[in-house]
């Protein structure tokens, strides 16, 4: 029998404006920190 | 695919089969799990959630029109650093241009000309390491509180701060991330003489923890460290960081270091996968962050694409920290203004921002028909553009990450949706 999940994030703003975690975010790209969600060195 | 996935406008949704009969729909802000059904009761689904979809786009991208009322300035300010990283994609501490204040100042003054009284994040990033121009980062943040109503602080740093500093982080609740590769640390972020930093960054760890400072550690993995992440995870853990991002090394053009240093895809993916599933077994307390796994969303990667005020330490503007000198590829693209310091005024190039706002994965091809996109966003498009230049087309290398990890992240998700305390925040779940 088909089952279903569902994650939904509560906030419904975009990727950039978004908290500082992966699943929220390319990480605080705008608003937590240096705004690179990837800054690799 | 049903009319859905076809219409243009509805490439906000997307369907992935995981394995037989187990499938991922892929909408924004949502993640729906089919389980033991057939691929024509899992599209099925996504036609019953039209009305739903529709709204829910309507909804991501009027937030999207809504410049709300923060606006973001980050401040280079130098090229100088104390340590030599081995990867640097700046070649930090090669080049000792610092930003002088009148710079700053102009570029406060040229933003609050449109967005004065509004909210601001100004941000402190390298180039080089922040903290060398301390001075500049507390008369900047002085100046700004006269400008725009509420000032919100936001510093990536090496984290070799002296203790003055600490206090100016904890003062005002600056927002934090730190570069800290755990137990490959010392090979990897050495001084400028080549002597440990390592021992004054977890000291300064420890103080943030000590002070119940929330930040972000940020760890670069080579292709000789990607078999410790797991060693670093549980480290940082005992440390007591709560938030760890971890990402691949990636070397262009103006990197220190070399191609040799790339962890292959399936060895990060694969070791990031052990890495997670290490941190669910043993109940660490730590959330693991990556580019790789951001909300999904039809909105660009990052703010590259025309909308970022980057400045730097010269009073240029460019979209993106890893192309700060006009003698850098891509230069005539990514630096897409300057700031007269005479009168307050930023000056941008249209034909360069005009290119800029193309680096949207909606534009690109490959990513148009790939499930992924409103996870990954069409990656980096810095990295697409080293890897590709123009026009925009993703990292073979990112592309394959992509599609080694999130499928099993997926999985994962599925088996036990416990994953998701460490994978994400702000989220609820029903089944």
């Amino acid at each position: 029998m088909m089952k279903i999940m569902v994650i939904k994030w509560k906030s419904t703003n975009g990727r950039e404006q978004s908290n500082q975690l992966a699943g929220a975010s390319h990480p605080g790209c705008c608003s937590q920190d240096g705004g690179c969600p990837k800054k690799h060195g | 695919m049903n009319d859905l996935l076809k219409d243009k406008q509805f490439q906000s949704v997307s369907m992935i089969s995981l394995s037989p009969r187990k499938y991922a729909i892929i909408e924004p802000n949502k993640i729906i799990f089919v389980i033991d059904a057939s691929e024509k009761e899992a599209k099925d689904l996504i036609k019953k959630d039209d009305a739903v979809l529709k709204k829910q786009f309507l909804a991501d991208n009027s937030q999207e029109k809504n410049k709300q009322d923060i606006v973001a300035l980050s401040l280079l300010p130098t090229m100088d650093c104390n340590l030599r990283c081995i990867y640097c994609y700046a070649k930090g501490g090669e080049s000792s241009t610092y930003m002088s204040s009148l710079v700053a100042f102009s570029s406060l003054d040229a933003l609050a000309k449109n967005a004065g009284g509004r909210n601001l994040i100004l941000k402190f990033v390298g180039g080089g390491e922040p903290f060398m121009n301390f001075d500049l980062m507390q008369k900047a943040y002085k100046y700004a509180k006269n400008l725009f109503n509420k000032v919100s602080l936001a510093v990536v740093t090496n984290g070799t701060f002296e203790c003055e500093q600490l206090h100016w982080i904890l003062e005002n609740d600056v927002s934090l991330r730190i570069s800290f590769d755990g137990v490959s640390h010392k090979k990897q972020r050495p001084f400028k003489d080549g002597t440990s930093s390592f021992e004054v960054v977890e000291g300064n760890i420890k103080k943030l923890i000590t002070a119940h400072k929330n930040f972000i550690v940020e760890c670069i993995v080579t292709h000789e460290s990607v078999r410790k992440m797991t060693e670093t995870a549980t480290y940082l853990s005992q440390l007591g960081v709560s938030v760890l991002k971890i990402e691949p090394v990636h070397i262009s053009e103006i990197s220190r270091g070399d191609s040799s240093m790339i962890p292959t895809p399936k060895e990060f993916a694969d070791n990031f996968l052990v890495m997670l599933k290490y941190i669910m077994d043993n109940n660490l307390k730590m959330k693991i962050d990556t580019g790789f796994f951001s909300k999904p969303s039809v909105s660009a990667y990052c703010y590259a694409n025309g909308r970022n005020l980057i400045i730097t330490p010269e009073g240029n503007i460019t979209s993106c920290v890893e192309v700060t000198k006009i003698t850098d590829p891509f230069s005539e693209i990514m630096i897409y203004g300057s700031i007269s310091t005479g009168n307050g005024t930023f000056s941008f190039n249209k034909i360069a921002l005009s290119k800029l706002k193309t680096l949207h994965f909606n534009n690109c091809r490959k990513c148009s028909n790939c499930g992924l996109r409103l996870i990954c966003g069409g990656g980096c498009p810095m990295r697409n553009l080293w890897d590709n230049g123009f026009p925009l087309r993703p990292s073979k290398y990112i592309c394959q990450i992509e599609h080694l990890l999130i499928p099993e992240i997926f999985l994962l998700l599925m088996e036990n949706p416990a994953y998701s305390d460490i994978l994400f925040d702000d989220i609820e779940i029903s089944c």
